[in-house]
């Protein structure tokens, strides 16, 4: 009985993935030629935005990419759809958090953060009278409680911080934490940064989600809805008296309730909307020339991606530019095998530009004239199924068959990190951070099984090094060899825009890649 | 008892008891028969639906932790679900449950099954009765109007206007409302449901009013032309030339004796569309939002969470079972040739 359910699910995913039909379908071909024309609407919509002062009140009911039944309210763990990450960034608090405009690092719940000359202890100071959202203060015990938790459960966040010892903790006083690393560690903070590493009360139970964030909650109905209101005594401003999260299984609906004025605000208008969206009336649009990654990853221990040559050769024949028009409207930045171009880390000096020629002459080399490989590929982020599409014909070009094997969702991920060649995302993290995600033999994203005994002792140092400068060095060496022989072919760094209506105020561009501002709700306000 | 789910046999079983009669020895009613046989096929369907999911890519551990399934997380999370234990005890603990009542807890949010699947069962109880309610009238009437006019203009209207709609994806007609009655033309009609988890679709009546006009465009071409061809057989019957030599009047004719007669293929076909409609209009709960039986059962598959997949798919085999039977009862009260039958 499921199956024609399925296949009906499908073709309207794809259907509406193609450009949807409540707005003129933009094909592929019809893409190609916008240009991301939201540049000055936005600019004028923003002055708007950021007008005037801010008041309290209200209810903002926000329109969020869902995950189903399987959405969470835990603070650690299972956090994969976009309303899990919004909601978890709004009901718990982290030590740190990031400038939308700079991503540079900020105190949030933490006060400050100091180690020793050696980087080997670092002592974590808390600011005075916070509290959780059933009134109990917080204090050091409840931070080393959080910690213990993300190691216990494995989340994501503990594999960022390796150097930490969850019995090596110690409470200095009511609100200070001192850790004994298991080796010394400049990238301490960013971690705490990090989505799923929310601080919760010693004793937390996920069923009944307590945290210190912006907004308590009201009521939960995983994949459906999530009712909050503002926490009175949250340690910063909150404006909005009530926050909605309404969960969507599709774009369409999604912007459909925007702009019937069911909701006030939604996130990541799929590229092919943007434009109906701006005509369709008096939206204000976001846009976030952010430094999140998409890219198509090659296994460096599958063949034929084993040879270095067949990896450059498949980086260096793809117009970066031509992919961004048609699968992205044109909303995205050119990149170039390398995360996140805002980091400091960054080393700008590597630049990949399409070179069929140098492409061909590597192929001919490695024996691989007549190359064909198969892209897995699947909806899994905005544009990545018609990006896949534009490989195949740019492929063409340099003699490349590519085989496009087109899933969905739940098939991508059973085979995620075994498909010889496939895609990912991140968004703009630091570069240690990033290298931790998905760049390291421990990494649980690292789809290329990238393993480089020369970089991973790079990264051992870089991460241990506290001068900045040096680190900078060593970073840039280690984007060196991820040039030369990584399997990652990073072509765009996202433009993420984001509709809200009328009246809805606060936002800001945001250079980390999450939609809304990264979902930062404590700066919404009402006109 | 395997051949008791066809209307036809049963029709004929009807026919032969009502000849025999023998009075002392006793034997169910043919409908209690068929309640039996309909009570096997659901354990049948549970078994298939085990196996399925147990032939399905991945698990609901899998599902849950995504591209975050290291086998270490996995395994710690399979062994918290249960799904470490073998197949067998796996299923028969569950149906074990089911039998006494527990219908388990979701594996995807550990949520009773029983609080997940009744508002969305609710839900679409609402979309389904509002969408037949309209559509079955209203597909009599243009049906009759058709089949009276026949290749009339009236007639080739209705045809090509039918043939049309039912050529559209529901999808199309779905987002076309919307563009119609929410976000372009008139802003009069809320575009998606958005009424809390908590309330049920009957106290959010205007959250029904746009599916109800999609589904009602979707299902009223193949009603109507059910009632057109069906009513053009009955005109044409001997019966009614008889009546018509007669001379009784033509309208009499239509309301009394050939829609009468011409109602059995709707009444099945109407059975077949509310089983439909329960389970299979994804689409249309997708476009509005609309918080269904079909989208809960997508959702349960695409998360492997296999006590919401058993609850939701035996419910709507029962339902299955159940209108067919209801079905097949008022065919018997509507056709005097197969009443009088008790057994």
């Amino acid at each position: 009985m499921s199956t024609p359910q399925i296949d009906r699910r499908s073709f309207l995913l794809a259907s509406l993935a193609a450009g949807g039909a409540a707005a003129a379908l933009p094909l592929l071909s019809g893409c190609s030629t916008a240009s991301p024309g939201g540049g000055v609407a936005s600019a004028s919509a923003m002055a708007s935005m950021t007008a005037g002062t801010p008041k309290r009140g209200g209810l903002l009911r926000v329109g969020l990419g869902g995950g189903g039944p399987q959405e969470t309210a835990d603070a650690h763990i299972g956090i994969l759809a976009n309303s899990d990450l919004a909601r978890s960034l709004n009901l718990y608090a982290t030590l740190f958090k990031r400038d939308p405009a700079t991503l540079a690092l900020l105190p949030s719940l933490a006060e400050s953060a100091e180690s020793d000359p050696a980087g080997s202890t670092w002592t974590v100071r808390m600011l005075q009278g916070a509290e959780f959202h059933n009134g109990k203060p917080i204090t050091a015990d409840d931070l080393i409680f959080s910690v213990q938790r993300i190691f216990e459960l494995k989340g994501a966040v503990a594999e960022l911080m390796p150097w930490v010892d969850p019995a090596g903790m110690k409470a200095l006083d009511n609100r200070t934490v001192q850790f004994t690393l298991k080796s010394p560690t400049a990238i301490f903070k960013e971690p705490f940064a990090m989505i799923a590493s929310g601080i919760v009360p010693v004793g937390y139970d996920p069923a009944k989600p307590v945290g210190s964030g912006p907004f308590e909650l009201k009521a939960f109905t995983p994949g459906e809805l999530t009712s909050m209101k503002r926490f009175e005594n949250y340690f910063g401003n909150v404006w909005l008296d009530e926050l909605d999260f309404v969960s969507f299984n599709d774009d369409a609906p999604r912007i459909n309730a925007l702009l019937a004025n069911q909701i006030q605000a939604t996130e990541a208008l799929p590229p092919g909307q943007i434009a109906a969206v701006q005509a369709g009336g008096n939206m204000q649009i976001i846009e976030s020339k952010s430094g999140a990654t998409r890219f198509f990853a090659m296994a460096v221990d599958e063949d034929p991606f084993t040879d270095v040559r067949v990896r450059q050769a498949m980086r260096l024949l793809v117009n970066r530019q031509q992919m961004i028009d048609q699968a992205l409207a044109g909303y995205g930045q050119v990149g170039n095998d390398l995360f996140n171009m805002y980091d400091p880390m960054y080393d700008a000096e590597l630049v990949r530009e399409q070179n069929i020629e140098e492409a061909k002459s590597l192929l001919k080399s490695a024996g691989q004239s007549n190359l064909t490989v198969e892209l897995a590929t699947a909806p899994y982020i905005a544009g990545t199924v018609e990006a896949s599409q534009v490989l195949v014909q740019q492929a063409k070009e340099a003699g490349v068959t590519v085989n496009l094997k087109k899933m969905d969702l739940p098939a991508y991920f059973e085979g995620y990190g075994k498909w010889p060649f496939s895609g990912d995302f991140f968004n703009a993290n630091e570069y240690f951070i990033q290298v931790g995600l998905n760049q390291l033999p421990t990494s649980t994203y690292n789809i290329t099984h990238f393993n480089d005994p020369e970089y991973n002792a790079l990264y051992k140092k870089g991460v241990a090094e506290l001068d900045e400068a040096k680190r900078k060095d060593i970073a840039d060496e280690m984007q060196r060899i991820e040039f030369d022989r990584g399997g990652n072919l990073v072509w765009t760094y996202a433009t993420v825009v984001d509709a809200v209506a009328p009246g809805v105020n606060g936002f800001v561009p945001d250079k980390y890649g999450l939609p809304l501002t990264s979902y930062d709700f404590a700066r919404a306000w009402l006109s | 008892m395997t051949n008791a789910d066809s209307a036809l046999t049963s029709r004929v079983e009807v026919r032969d008891g009502g000849v025999r009669r023998s009075p002392r020895r006793f034997v169910a009613p043919w409908w209690v028969r068929r309640l039996g046989g309909g009570f096997c096929t659901l354990i049948a369907v549970s078994i298939l639906i085990f196996l399925a999911t147990q032939v399905l890519p991945g698990d609901a551990a899998k599902s849950i932790l995504g591209r975050d399934a290291t086998p270490e997380r996995l395994s710690a999370l399979r062994a918290q679900l249960g799904l470490d234990r073998p197949a067998i005890e796996q299923y028969l603990s569950w149906a074990g449950n089911f039998l006494t009542g527990d219908f388990g807890q979701s594996l995807a949010n550990g949520r009773n099954v029983g609080e997940v699947l009744i508002p969305r069962a609710t839900n679409t109880l609402a979309l389904a009765l509002c969408a037949i309610a309209i559509a079955l009238p209203v597909s009599i009437l243009l049906g009759s109007l058709s089949a009276a006019r026949r290749d009339g203009p009236l007639d080739q209207g209705i045809v090509v206007t039918s043939l049309t709609f039912n050529a559209l994806p529901e999808f199309v007609i779905g987002l076309g409302l919307v563009v119609i009655f929410s976000t372009g033309l008139f802003k009069v009609l809320p575009a998606v449901s958005l009424f809390p988890p908590d309330e049920s679709a009957f106290s959010n009546p205007m959250a029904l009013v746009l599916p109800t006009l999609a589904l009602v465009l979707a299902i009223s071409p193949y009603l109507i032309r059910l009632v057109r061809a069906s009513l053009i057989d009955a005109l044409d019957s001997e019966y009614v030339l008889t009546a018509r030599l007669r001379g009784v009047p033509e309208r009499r004719i239509m309301t009394h004796h050939a829609l009468r007669n011409s109602m059995t293929p709707v009444i099945h076909g109407t059975a077949l569309l509310l089983a439909y409609l329960a389970g299979g209009i994804v689409v249309i709960e997708y476009v509005f939002r609309f918080p269904g039986l079909g989208g809960l059962l997508l959702e349960a598959v695409s998360s492997r969470d296999l006590p919401l997949i058993q609850a939701t798919a035996l419910l709507l085999a029962a339902l299955y079972v159940v209108v067919n039977l209801a079905a097949d009862l008022l065919v018997v009260r509507l056709t005097p040739r197969l009443r009088g039958v008790g057994a």
